[in-house]
C-alpha cells in the first residue's frame, strides 16, 4: 500500500512536471524572457549588496560576491519558486482541487511537478552560465559532485516548506503576507540575500541546525570548493533529517485540510 | 425595413484572428514559435438585420463565429471591416453610451462575484448604470414576482445551484432596462425545469417590454420556443436567414408520421404507400414512416389509413435538431 | 410587468464618466472591505504576517549597521524613515492598484469580455474589482510598531518634508501603476507574459533599499523602468532631512516626466490593444 502511494504520487509529480515543460516550450517566448532577466537580477542584487560583502569582517572580494550571487540567483530559479504555495491557494479557493481529488492523482504532488517546470529550463539553460561565471570570478573550476546532491536534497526541502505555506488556504481567505514573511525569513536565513559570514558566529551556528542553509548557502559552498566531503556528508544527514520530518507535518495538515474541505466553485 | 425601426444592421462583417498554424513541436518548433501564424478568418461577409422588439436566434455549429458576432455587436471586439451598428451607434465607436442601453449575458461567464452575496453585485451594476431607488425597487419587485429573487439576494453565489444563478444572471442583465439583450447560451449546463424556467422568464420580458433579443444557443427547442426568426452562420457566412417554418421548408421539407395498428388489411396497398415514404422505423404492430412534404402526404396517408387496421396516427414536424443537421451537413 | 418602466437609458443616469468611476470605485471598495471582514482570523494572520516581514527587515539592518557605521550616506535612522516610505508604498500599491498589475490575466481568459460589455471603463472596472481595503488597513497597522519604534529612537520627522515627501511618492506611484498597465498589455499580442511581468515583480523586493547606492546608470535604468528611487527612496531621504527642497522639486519633476511618458504609451497601447483584442474563451 505504501509502495502504490509512493508511485502514485511519483507518477502524478512525472506527469505534470512534463506538462509544465510543455508549457515552458509552447511559450517561447516568455520562457526566453525569464531566462534573460537573470543576469540582470544578478547584476543589480550584486550591486546592491557589494558595499555590505566587500567591507568589514569576513570581507569578500568583488569577483567572490558577483561569483556568490551568480550562484545563489541559479538557485533560487532551479527550486520551486512562492508560486507553488500560491498554485495550492488558487486551487483550493477556487475549487480546482476537486478536480484532481476525483482522479488517482496525487494533488499536491502534481501541483509541485507543474511549478517546477520552470526550475527544470533554469536548470539545463542557466547552470552553465553560473559555472562560466564562477570559473571566470575564482581563477577555477567549480566543485560539482556535492553541489548536485546537496540541490537535490534543497529542492526536496523547499517544495514542502512551499506547500506547507500552500496548505494555510484551508483555513486562510488569503495567505500572500504569510508567503511573503516565510519567503522573506527563508531567503535571509539560507543565504539568499547575504552570505551567512555576514551574521555573527552564534546565529550562524544555530541556523545550521535549521533546514534554511541547505536550501542556498551550503550548495554554494560545495560549488566554491569550501566544503570538503565529510561537510557535504554531515549537511546531506541534516537535510535528509529536514526532509522527513517536513513531509510528515506537510501530509498532517494536508490530511487535516482536505478533510475539511468544502469544494466550491466548481 | 427603414433605418428608424431597425435594432441591428449588419452589412459585410469580417472579422479574423491570428492563430498559430500548427502545435510547436518537432524539429520546425523554434521557427514555428517565431514565425508560425495566420490570420484565420472567423467571419467571412456576414449581413443581417433586426427589426426593434424582434426576437432572433443566432445558431451555428460551433466554431462558425457566433460569439465572434454577439463580441462584435456588444463592442467587446473592432471588426476587420464591415458594417455594424445598433440603436443607430457603432459598438465599439460609442461604447460607453452605447452599452448603457444593451443587456448581455454569456451563458459562460457570470456576472455575479461567485465568493459575494447576489446583492452585492446587484448593488455594483446599479452603481454602473446609474439605476436609482425607484427604478431599483420597481426591478426588484417584478423579478421577485417572477422567481422569488428577494429570497436569493442575501444568498453567496456558489451556494446557489446553476438554475438559481441564472435566474440571477437574467435578472442581472435587465436591471437597466435594456433597449437589446444579448443572449449568448444563456441557458447552457441548465436542467430541463431550469431551462424551462429561464425560458419563461425571457418569453414575458419580451413580451411586456417589446424587447429585441439577439439568441445564440444550440439548444433547438429554445429557439422554437422564443423566436420568430432564425439566422443560421455557417463557417463565418450566413447560411440561411427566415422563420423556422422557412427554413424546415428548404433544408427537410418531410414530415413523421407514426402509426399503430392492430392488422394489416391490404398488403398491396401497404407496398404501395411505402414506396412513396422512407420507414425509420418497424415493428410488428407500429411504422414510424418519413413523408415528403406537400400534396404527397393526403394521397399516402389515406393509402395507410386503407391499407391498415389504424389505432393512432400521429403526424408531426421532424424534431429541429434534425433540421440543424440537415443544414449542417449541407443536404438540401 | 406592466410596472416596468420603458427601456432605454436611464434618465436618473446623467453622471459624468469621472463620477460613475467613483461609484464604482465606492462599491467595490465597499463590497470588498465586507468580503474580508467575513474572516476575520484570516485578516489577523495577515496581519501577523506583515509584521513578520517588518522585524525580520529591521533586525537584519539593525545587524548590518553594526558591521558598517553609514550605508552609502544612509544611518539606521534613515534606514527606519525608508520603511516607513517603503511600506507606505507598498500598502498603497498592493491595496489600490493590484488590477493594473492582474490586468493581463483578464485579458489573457476573456474576463475583460464583462467589462467591455458595460457603460464603464474596464480598466477602471478591473481596478475596482481588485481594491484590497482590508490589505490597506492591514498594512497600515503593521506601520503602527515601526512609528513607535522610530519615536522611541528620537526620531522626529518635520510635518512639511514628511508631507512634502509622501506627496513625491504618489505622483512616483501612479507612474509605477501605469508602467504596471503598460506590461499587462503585453497581453493582447503575446500568448503568454508572465515572465515580463515576474521581472517587474522583482523591484517590489526592493522597496526596503537604499537604491541611491546603486550606480548612476544603473539609477536611471530604474528610473526610467521601475520608479522606486523616485517613489520611495529620494522622498524618503528628503523626509528624514539628507536631501534639500531643490533636489525633492527635481524628483518631482522627473517623477512627473516619467509618469507623463509612460502614461502616454498606455493610451496609446490601450486602444492598439483593444483593435488586436481577441477575446479568448468563446
Amino acid at each position: 500500500m505504501m509502495r502504490g502511494a509512493v508511485l502514485r504520487t511519483l507518477t502524478s509529480f512525472t506527469a505534470y512536471l512534463q506538462v509544465g515543460l510543455r508549457a515552458s516550450r509552447a511559450y517561447l517566448f516568455d520562457c526566453v524572457i525569464g531566462l534573460a532577466t537573470y543576469p540582470i537580477e544578478v547584476a543589480i542584487t550584486y550591486l546592491m549588496w557589494r558595499l555590505f560583502l566587500t567591507e568589514g569582517a569576513g570581507a569578500m572580494t568583488h569577483r567572490e560576491a558577483l561569483a556568490y550571487y551568480a550562484l545563489a540567483l541559479l538557485v533560487a530559479r532551479v527550486g520551486p519558486s512562492r508560486f507553488v504555495s500560491f498554485r495550492l491557494e488558487s486551487e483550493i479557493a477556487s475549487g480546482g482541487l476537486a478536480l484532481y481529488l476525483v482522479r488517482p492523482a496525487v494533488p499536491w504532488a502534481a501541483i509541485a511537478g507543474r511549478e517546477l517546470a520552470p526550475a527544470v529550463v533554469n536548470l539545463v539553460v542557466l547552470t552553465p552560465v553560473a559555472f562560466l561565471v564562477t570559473t571566470v570570478a575564482l581563477g577555477r573550476l567549480p566543485g560539482v559532485g556535492g553541489f548536485a546532491f546537496l540541490m537535490v536534497l534543497a529542492v526536496g526541502v523547499q517544495t514542502l516548506l512551499r506547500l506547507i505555506v500552500g496548505t494555510a488556504a484551508f483555513w486562510m481567505l488569503q495567505i500572500m503576507g504569510l508567503v511573503h514573511a516565510v519567503d522573506l525569513v527563508v531567503r535571509l536565513a539560507s543565504g539568499g540575500v547575504l552570505p551567512l559570514t555576514v551574521f555573527s558566529a552564534g546565529v550562524a551556528d544555530a541556523l545550521a541546525w535549521t533546514p534554511f542553509p541547505l536550501l542556498v548557502w551550503v550548495p554554494i559552498q560545495a560549488m566554491m570548493g569550501r566544503l570538503e566531503p565529510p561537510g557535504v556528508a554531515w549537511h546531506g544527514a541534516i537535510g535528509l533529517f529536514w526532509l522527513v520530518a517536513l513531509l510528515a507535518v506537510f501530509l498532517a495538515l494536508w490530511r487535516k485540510g482536505v478533510r475539511g474541505y468544502v469544494g466550491y466553485g466548481t | 425595413m427603414a433605418a428608424a425601426d431597425l435594432a441591428i444592421d449588419v452589412r459585410d462583417l469580417r472579422r479574423s484572428f491570428r492563430r498559430r498554424k500548427k502545435p510547436l513541436a518537432g524539429a520546425g518548433w523554434l521557427r514555428s514559435a517565431l514565425r508560425g501564424f495566420e490570420a484565420v478568418e472567423a467571419l467571412a461577409g456576414v449581413t443581417f438585420q433586426v427589426a426593434r422588439g424582434e426576437v432572433v436566434a443566432y445558431v451555428g455549429p460551433n466554431g462558425s463565429g457566433k460569439s465572434t458576432t454577439i463580441k462584435c455587436l456588444t463592442g467587446i471586439l473592432v471588426p476587420s471591416s464591415g458594417h455594424v451598428e445598433c440603436l443607430g451607434m457603432v459598438p465599439w465607436r460609442q461604447r460607453l453610451e452605447y452599452t448603457a442601453r444593451i443587456g448581455v449575458l454569456f451563458g459562460q461567464k457570470s456576472l455575479l462575484f461567485w465568493d459575494l452575496p447576489v446583492r452585492d453585485a446587484i448593488e455594483v451594476y446599479r452603481r454602473i448604470y446609474g439605476v436609482g431607488g425607484d427604478r431599483f425597487r420597481n426591478w426588484l419587485e417584478q423579478f421577485d414576482a417572477l422567481f422569488g429573487l428577494g429570497k436569493l439576494l442575501d444568498r453567496r453565489v456558489y451556494t446557489l445551484s446553476l438554475g438559481e444563478r441564472m435566474r440571477c444572471e437574467v435578472a442581472a442583465s435587465f436591471l437597466h432596462r435594456p433597449s437589446v439583450l444579448f443572449l449568448d447560451e444563456p441557458t447552457i449546463g441548465l436542467d430541463a425545469q431550469a431551462k424551462d424556467a429561464v425560458r419563461q422568464l425571457l418569453s414575458e420580458l419580451h413580451r411586456s417590454e417589446g424587447l429585441t433579443v439577439l439568441l445564440t444557443t444550440h439548444q433547438m427547442e429554445e429557439v422554437e420556443t422564443l423566436a420568430t426568426r432564425l439566422v443560421v452562420l455557417a463557417a463565418g457566412r450566413v447560411a440561411f436567414d427566415g422563420s423556422p417554418g422557412e427554413l424546415r421548408a428548404r433544408y427537410l421539407p418531410v414530415k413523421r408520421a407514426r402509426i399503430t395498428f392492430s392488422a394489416v388489411r391490404d398488403a398491396e396497398r401497404l407496398g404501395q404507400a411505402l414506396a412513396g415514404c422512407r420507414v425509420l422505423e418497424r415493428g410488428y404492430d407500429m411504422l414510424q414512416l418519413e413523408i415528403p412534404s406537400g400534396h404527397e402526404i393526403a394521397r399516402l396517408t389515406a393509402w395507410l389509413l386503407e391499407a391498415l387496421e389504424v389505432i393512432d396516427l400521429e403526424i408531426s414536424d421532424p424534431p429541429m435538431d434534425q433540421v440543424m443537421l440537415a443544414v449542417y451537413g449541407g443536404v438540401p | 410587468m406592466s410596472g416596468f418602466a420603458p427601456p432605454g437609458p436611464q434618465p436618473c443616469d446623467a453622471r459624468s464618466p469621472a463620477a460613475r468611476n467613483r461609484d464604482l470605485l465606492l462599491a467595490h471598495f465597499r463590497v470588498n472591505l465586507a468580503r474580508h471582514a467575513a474572516y476575520p482570523v484570516s485578516l489577523i494572520l495577515e496581519q501577523l504576517s506583515y509584521l513578520v516581514g517588518l522585524v525580520v527587515s529591521l533586525v537584519l539592518w539593525r545587524h548590518l549597521f553594526t558591521r558598517l557605521p553609514t550605508f552609502a550616506g544612509w544611518s539606521f535612522d534613515d534606514v527606519l524613515v525608508l520603511h516607513l516610505f517603503g511600506n507606505l508604498f507598498l500598502a498603497l500599491f498592493h491595496s489600490l492598484f493590484m488590477g493594473f498589475h492582474s490586468f493581463h490575466a483578464i485579458v489573457r481568459n476573456g474576463r475583460l469580455d464583462t467589462w467591455l460589455a458595460r457603460p464603464v471603463d474596464p480598466r477602471i472596472a478591473h481596478l475596482a474589482a481588485s481594491l484590497k481595503p482590508e490589505e490597506l488597513l492591514n498594512r497600515l497597522l503593521a506601520l503602527v510598531p515601526l512609528i513607535l519604534y522610530m519615536r522611541s529612537r528620537g526620531i522626529e520627522l518635520d510635518a512639511g518634508r514628511l508631507a512634502a515627501g509622501l506627496a513625491a511618492m504618489l505622483v512616483g506611484l501612479a507612474a509605477f501603476a501605469c508602467i504596471q498597465l503598460v506590461w499587462c498589455y503585453a497581453a493582447f499580442w503575446l500568448d503568454k507574459s508572465d515572465a515580463i511581468l515576474a521581472f517587474l515583480d522583482l523591484f517590489y523586493g526592493f522597496y526596503r533599499f537604499p537604491l541611491d547606492a546603486l550606480p548612476g546608470v544603473a539609477q536611471l535604468a530604474l528610473t526610467l523602468a521601475a520608479p522606486l528611487l523616485l517613489a520611495v527612496t529620494y522622498p524618503a531621504r528628503f523626509a528624514a532631512g539628507g536631501a534639500s527642497w531643490t533636489s525633492l522639486l527635481a524628483v518631482c519633476a522627473a517623477s512627473l516626466a516619467v509618469l507623463a511618458g509612460w502614461a502616454w504609451a498606455q493610451e496609446r497601447l490601450w486602444r492598439a490593444g483593444l483593435d488586436a483584442y481577441q477575446s479568448p474563451g468563446g
